[in-house]
């Protein structure tokens, strides 16, 4: 888990991040507190054709409907340098509200490819349902897979590609999440706090000084 | 008794083998003598060249003369020459029979046959076949004028068909028309029905063989002609090329099949391939079905971020200097320097 300012990072639950205290709000100032309306795929920037757009669509779908909890969005639009890019991911997929998605799939389960047509460049974020299945390596497998498309102009075939590729790793964690479950649960569940440990260590201690008295006086 | 019979049986046995086999050779006290001196080796004579004395010396015989080249070229200009006193019987005057074989290449029974075969033709036909038999390197003199001469020959009577024939050579075999058919009967036609012809003799292996199938095809041949002569309708199978019919098929995928694959074989490859396509089938068709659900667990939101907060890596495609292995390290602003 990184915090998408300085890319630092951070630990499960954190309010802010402990580098540099970047929080939605900060995101919020940048982009706007509202939410947004828009569809899963939304190339603002205006980089797919109409054919192109009915293949990434498609890609989209398919990949909707062998995930049934999950969706992926695409986002195209210009956001003014690299850093900018992971603060988008983060606050569209927070703050957008999809109209082509049915309401039982939540942000939680969004993957947003964002790509930012001035500066070329795309990024990948991810709800919470699935930060114990994804991990930044396998975004970027998948970036990386498209990657030769894109230089190429070709943003449709690979965003196609991205996507195929996000199922397959997909699919292997479901079979692994199957077989051990456990497994991805130790990522996401919060440690226990140090601080309720030393209470109920105190505790037992001040219950036991409070039993000796009584020991004593039973005895002769 | 029996013992007797069978002791005076074995005596006469041996007194008559006795008597039938040759006395073994005796040693001379000399030769005995000079070999134990070794002057003498038994079967020397063998294993030299020497000539005994008492033999009486070999005369070498001489090589006896060959043929010389001219009496070659002569032999073979006689082989494929034909003797001048057929000429006459040949080229002089219309044959009386159908078959002209003056020089008597067939047998008198297998002309016979052959000439009642052509007699059927001619009291069947309209066009008659005349067959002139010549042996298989014979050629005709120059001084003989074919064309010429079967339009001589030929111009009265009855239409008919004339074929110089080369017993055992049937592709030297030539076609006549007499001038009434030639007016009618096209040039490719006549070949086509001599190609025909001689397709259908080198079926056969024997030369009175390939002449009976010869003129039997020319026959069916010279019938079609007189159809055509009369206008009635020819069916295309006649008028297609001997190239074309001659011309090997080539094996059809049936039989390729059959080299390639022997049938045996068919019926558990079908079963094995069928067995595999289904299961690719059913494979891809439970890859398509096949729904993916992950188990849900309880995480706790992060820097205020009510939905998500997994931030995964950034990729720059702006510079193809800069592969995505050199990305992998996402460091802050690591692309805007890059």
């Amino acid at each position: 888990m990184k915090c998408p300012r300085c890319v630092q990072r951070i630990h499960r639950a954190a309010g802010g991040c402990p580098h540099c205290g970047f929080t939605l709000a900060d995101a919020d100032v940048v982009f706007g507190a509202e939410d947004v309306k828009l569809r899963t795929l939304t190339d603002a920037a205006g980089l797919m054709r109409r054919e192109e757009h009915r293949r990434v669509e498609s890609a989209m779908l398919r990949f909707n409907r062998q995930f049934p909890q999950l969706f992926v969005a695409v986002h195209t639009g210009s956001f003014k340098g690299v850093s900018n890019l992971r603060q988008f991911g983060f606050w569209l997929l927070n703050r957008a509200v999809f109209e082509d998605l049915p309401v039982e799939r939540l942000n939680e389960a969004g993957i947003l490819i964002a790509i930012d047509a001035d500066a070329k460049a795309a990024g990948m974020s991810f709800g919470y349902a699935l930060d114990p299945f994804l991990e930044e390596d396998d975004t970027f497998q998948c970036l990386s897979r498209a990657h030769a498309y894109w230089l190429e102009g070709r943003h449709a075939d690979g965003l196609v590609k991205a996507i195929e590729q996000l199922a397959s790793i997909l699919k292997k964690r479901c079979g692994q999440a199957r077989r051990d479950p456990e497994r991805f649960e130790r990522k996401v569940v919060r440690p226990p706090q140090v601080e309720a440990q030393v209470q109920k260590i105190r505790g037992s201690r001040k219950l036991a000084k409070r039993e000796e008295p009584q020991d004593r006086e039973v005895s002769p | 008794m029996r013992v007797g019979f069978l002791i005076s049986f074995l005596t006469v046995s041996a007194l008559h083998a006795a008597n039938l086999e040759p006395t073994l050779p005796g040693w001379d006290d000399a030769d005995r003598a000079a070999v134990k001196a070794g002057k003498w080796l038994p079967g020397r004579l063998l294993l030299t060249d020497e000539v005994p004395a008492d033999e009486p010396p070999v005369e070498k015989q001489e090589p006896l003369p060959g043929p010389t080249a001219e009496e070659l070229a002569i032999e073979q200009m006689r082989s494929t020459q034909i003797p001048d006193k057929f000429l006459g019987a040949y080229f002089n005057e219309r044959p009386t029979s159908f078959l002209i074989d003056p020089q008597k290449l067939l047998s008198p029974s297998q002309y016979r046959d052959r000439l009642a075969f052509l007699d059927h033709h001619a009291s069947d036909s309209s066009i008659d076949l005349f067959v002139y038999v010549f042996g298989t390197e014979q050629e005709i003199p120059g001084e003989v004028r074919a064309e010429e001469l079967t339009e001589r020959l030929f111009s009265s009577g009855r239409p008919a068909a004339v074929v110089y024939y080369f017993l055992g050579a049937p592709q030297r075999s030539v076609i006549y028309l007499s001038p009434f058919l030639t007016d009618t009967i096209s040039g490719p036609e006549q070949k086509r029905a001599l190609q025909s012809s001689v397709v259908k003799s080198q079926e056969k292996e024997e030369p009175v063989g390939q002449l009976e199938a010869f003129s039997v095809q020319m026959s069916i041949r010279l019938y079609w002609m007189e159809r055509m002569i009369s206008g009635a309708p020819v069916p295309e199978s006649v008028m297609v090329g001997v190239e074309e019919l001659a011309r090997p098929v080539p094996p059809g995928m049936m039989e390729r099949l059959n080299k390639f694959l022997p049938p045996r074989w068919w019926v558990p490859l079908s079963v094995g391939l069928g067995a595999m396509v289904a299961a690719f089938g059913l494979r891809a068709w439970l890859r398509h079905k096949a729904r993916y659900r992950f188990p849900e667990f309880e995480v706790e939101p992060r820097l205020g971020g009510g939905h998500a907060a997994g931030i995964g890596a950034v990729i720059s495609f702006a510079n193809a200097a800069v592969p995505p292995a050199l990305q992998r390290e996402q460091v802050p602003d690591y692309l805007r320097r890059a």
